[in-house]
């Protein structure tokens, strides 16, 4: 298997799958080399019988896994927002503000889940897998796919909640003079 | 078990907020140039011509050299001495003098560093520039990180270049012809001819960046006629695509981006491709 292939064909999954998995964006590029490094490395002993999304997910999670415990589960939620916003040239500035204003809450609902349960919601809810390919994934029980997933939705739901009455709460800014 | 409904295909599941962050939350990306430039640095990492590389076919060996030659513009290194890149598993990679450690041996390596001198040389120039015409502008900056040369080195301008508005013999050319789609079956390349790749597209980046357009194309056009299946080849069509957009050929530009996406459906440069023709 080409390995500058691999990187075209997946560079984006493995991007946002970290992003998801709470990476920072300050690390995103690191993260993404590691992966990367990881799959190169590896990629003689990739079966390609076998899903390469599963096995890159897998390496996702785990290279996402130590940062976040580097990063002491500090997640850079507001600093700046590097990765793209699907943003049509009609959209107004208040529109891009607004797409930001939801991807702010995305990502700050997200980082509320527990790191196996967003895995599953991230996969189901965002990548568009079966539960069936989730198990295999994650290597669980089809049964244990379905509980992490009614459980990250509960946690998506407060979270998302929580953001909006925060936003709700807080103070207009002042109007400029 | 039968899966539950996705939130997404259901709506009504979702209060507005919900729905929105959801949305954000599949539309993540990267940016255009990111993932060009996490190649970039990856392949000055990695000895990207092992096994895994590639399956030692022509893509393999263009991605060892254009791999070599993203370290070079990156870290203002140098590789030296030459390499002869062949297309087929069967034909034998062969390195000639001036290379310390050997190509072939750095090649066969899947962990070797790839051959890279620290200090930039001064040497001669990497391309022939062709006509003595000069360009006054955009400025040339030495090609030293390419491997060296002189600093007063100018840019050759062909004769005819597009100007906004107009169509040129040259430019009415390049509109006609799409982007090279394959690897020929056999490529031989050195590294000089890589350097003198590099060197023009970089010089055509340059100028395009410094709003030199015409200059930019006709640097392209050269880039194109010299080494029609150059190791930097699709960032050579995603030049010229820009180009054409700033010298006002929009129609010829989307023309184009139609085709490399096509002939590169899972290019690096294909979204900024799109972007540029996309923008209003």
């Amino acid at each position: 298997m080409d390995f500058r292939k691999v990187y075209d064909d997946h560079v984006a999954f493995v991007w946002r799958s970290l992003r998801r998995l709470g990476v920072g964006e300050s690390a995103m590029h690191d993260a993404v080399q590691e992966v990367f490094m990881i799959v190169y490395r590896r990629l003689p002993e990739f079966v390609e019988r076998a899903s390469i999304t599963t096995w890159l997910f897998r390496i996702c999670m785990g290279v996402a896994r130590d940062h976040r415990r580097r990063a002491h589960v500090r997640r850079e939620v507001f600093d700046d927002f590097n990765f793209e916003l699907r943003i049509d040239p009609a959209d107004d500035a208040a529109r891009v503000a607004e797409r930001r204003e939801d991807l702010a809450l995305f990502d700050a609902a997200l980082s509320k889940l527990d790191f196996d349960q967003s895995a599953v919601f991230i996969l189901f809810e965002l990548e568009d897998m079966s539960g069936e390919q989730i198990a295999d994934v994650l290597a669980v029980p089809l049964g244990t796919v379905y509980s992490r997933l009614r459980l990250a939705r509960q946690a998506f739901r407060r979270a998302v909640l929580q953001q909006s009455a925060r936003a709700w709460n807080r103070p207009a800014p002042a109007e400029a003079t | 078990m039968k899966d539950p409904r996705r939130w997404i295909e259901d709506p009504t599941e979702l209060d507005d907020a919900e729905h929105r962050a959801l949305v954000a939350g599949r539309n993540i990306r990267p940016q255009n140039d990111t993932v060009e430039t996490m190649w970039t640095a990856l392949a000055a990492k990695l000895p990207l011509a092992g096994p895994t590389a590639g399956s030692a076919g022509a893509a393999g060996a263009v991605g060892t050299i254009k791999a070599a030659l993203i370290g070079m513009g990156l870290g203002s290194l140098v590789i030296a001495g030459k390499i002869l890149i062949a297309a087929t598993p069967s034909t034998p990679v062969t390195a000639s003098s001036g290379f310390d450690p050997s190509a072939s041996e750095v090649l066969g390596s899947p962990h070797a560093p790839l051959p890279m001198a620290t200090e930039p040389r001064d040497e001669a120039p990497p391309p022939d520039p062709g006509p003595a015409a000069t360009l006054p502008q955009p400025k040339v900056s030495p090609p030293s990180l390419l491997g060296g040369g002189r600093r007063d080195e100018r840019l050759p301008e062909p004769a005819s270049l597009p100007e906004k508005g107009s169509r040129s013999p040259p430019a009415e050319q390049a509109y006609a012809a799409s982007p090279a789609t394959t690897v020929g079956s056999a490529v031989a390349m050195t590294t000089e001819d890589a350097r003198q790749e590099s060197w023009l597209v970089a010089r055509a980046r340059e100028a395009l960046r410094a709003g030199q357009a015409s200059a930019a194309f006709a640097l392209l056009e050269q880039t194109r006629q010299r080494f029609p299946q150059g190791v930097l080849l699709q960032e050579r069509e995603a030049l010229t695509i820009e180009a054409l957009v700033q010298l006002g050929q929009r129609r010829a530009a989307l023309e184009r981006a139609s085709a490399f996406s096509r002939d590169y459906p899972t290019s690096p440069h294909r979204m900024r491709v799109q972007a540029i023709v996309s923008a209003p």
